[in-house]
């Protein structure tokens, strides 16, 4: 038996939902209990005084990737068979712009807006009317962007096929890059921290 | 010696570490290229030979309107530009390892050689396609078959003449010149078909969506 299921055709479409749905609560669950449900957490990396959310996301990276590469190895898994969204240079930079900036004005990106949203924040719940806003907006729109949408498609990449680098290589250099970031993260903690005391003293 | 105390995050950091050189060694997970095959179950397949397919029974599948079979044409672009079975899909030989098809759906595969067909069976199989089938005689005999069927004037079946007309083809009765008659309809000619919306491939099969 080899994964992934879903393209085998295992089960069915409705009983996929079932399963995204655990998986969704699982995700929130995490998102919930690493304190992405408050905006001023979230904000704080953007000031180097938290950096929780790029160590949780860089952990999550390293162990997906170590699974799916291991899995792989082992013959459980066909990685081929993951989905992977295709690569739109461009207009994906453009976008990460966008959301950036939205996630420092507004405190949240749009998966931990929800996961505010249902603890019951109010700053979570009007984030999520924005995105719902800002998602029929671009629907409307979406004619006359729809070229520049669709442009600088290179299909879909794996960063060993960019970087002509051996699978196996490349996992280790990932692993070396998290662990280098997270050091430098919470040396950066620490740093930023301080001064902010040191700022907020000065002003006393 | 001095014990070093680890916290739980080193100890997870040191794990990935290590997972992370190991992996240096075992390169690339290429499970893509190699897979597993049931050679018995091959066997019976090409001895009862259960993977064909006539013209006639496709022809009357995609009058009949059933879906629950995708066809493939396995030439390239230009040749199925020129003409493909109704409801076919363009997916050449060289596509089929990265194309998404759905692994337990039922496949027809055809193109314009039998040899080239048949290993592309065996390569779908070896794949891990569950139910593929081959048009027997591929293209060429879809056209001798379906659209210009031979017959004779004595005792022609209008069973055949119906489906032949349906795919905007004509039958040849006996006393006619066949072989020029073949070439120059299936180059002239082509029909290309008008087939009602009801036949196989206006409506795809379901599509597994994904993707966030």
């Amino acid at each position: 038996m080899i994964a992934p299921f879903y393209k085998f055709d295992l089960f069915s479409e409705e009983f996929s939902f079932i399963i995204a749905f655990l998986i969704g609560i699982g995700f929130g669950f995490f998102l919930e209990r690493a304190g992405f449900g408050s905006a001023k957490k979230l904000a704080s990396q953007f000031y180097f005084t938290d950096l929780a959310v790029f160590k949780v996301m860089f952990t999550a990276i390293v162990t997906a990737m170590i699974g799916v590469y291991y899995l792989s190895i082992i013959g459980i898994l066909d990685y081929n068979l993951i989905y992977r969204n295709e690569t739109f240079l461009v207009p994906q930079i453009v976008g990460g712009l966008i959301l950036g900036f939205g996630f420092i004005i507004g405190g949240y990106c749009p998966g931990t807006s929800l996961v505010a949203a249902s603890t019951g924040k109010l700053d979570g719940l009007f984030f999520l009317f924005g995105v719902i806003a800002g998602t029929f907006g671009l629907s409307l729109i979406f004619p006359i962007i729809e070229p520049f949408y669709y442009s600088t498609a290179i299909g879909k990449l794996n960063l060993s096929d960019v970087l002509l680098i051996p699978y196996g290589i490349l996992v280790f250099a990932v692993v070396l890059m998290a662990l280098a970031g997270f050091i430098a993260a919470e040396w950066a903690e620490k740093r930023f921290t301080q001064k902010t005391i040191e700022v907020k003293d000065e002003k006393n | 010696m001095k014990k070093i105390n680890l916290s739980t995050n080193n100890k997870l950091a040191l794990l990935a570490l290590i997972l992370g050189f190991v992996a240096i060694f075992f390169g690339n997970p290429d499970s893509s290229n190699k897979s597993i095959v049931n050679t018995e179950e091959l066997a019976l397949n090409i001895i009862d030979t259960n993977n064909i397919i006539h013209p006639m029974q496709l022809a009357d599948w995609i009058i009949q309107g059933k879906v629950d079979y995708r066809l493939i044409d396995l030439r390239n672009e230009s040749k199925y530009n020129e003409y493909a079975i109704p409801g076919a899909e363009n997916i050449p030989l060289t596509q089929i390892k990265t194309s998404e098809l759905l692994r337990n759906d039922k496949f027809i595969i055809y193109s314009d050689d039998e040899l080239r067909t048949a290993q592309s069976w065996l390569l779908m199989k070896t794949l891990g396609y569950k139910n593929v089938y081959i048009l027997v005689g591929g293209i060429d005999n879809w056209k001798e078959s379906v659209i210009f069927p031979r017959l004779n004037i004595e005792n022609s079946d209008s069973r055949i003449i119906e489906i032949s007309k349906f795919f905007g083809g004509t039958p040849i009765f006996g006393n006619e010149h066949k072989e020029s008659n073949i070439s120059e309809f299936s180059s002239k000619v082509a029909p290309k078909i008008q087939a009602p919306s009801s036949a196989g491939g206006s409506k795809k099969p379901k599509q597994k969506r994904e993707g966030c």
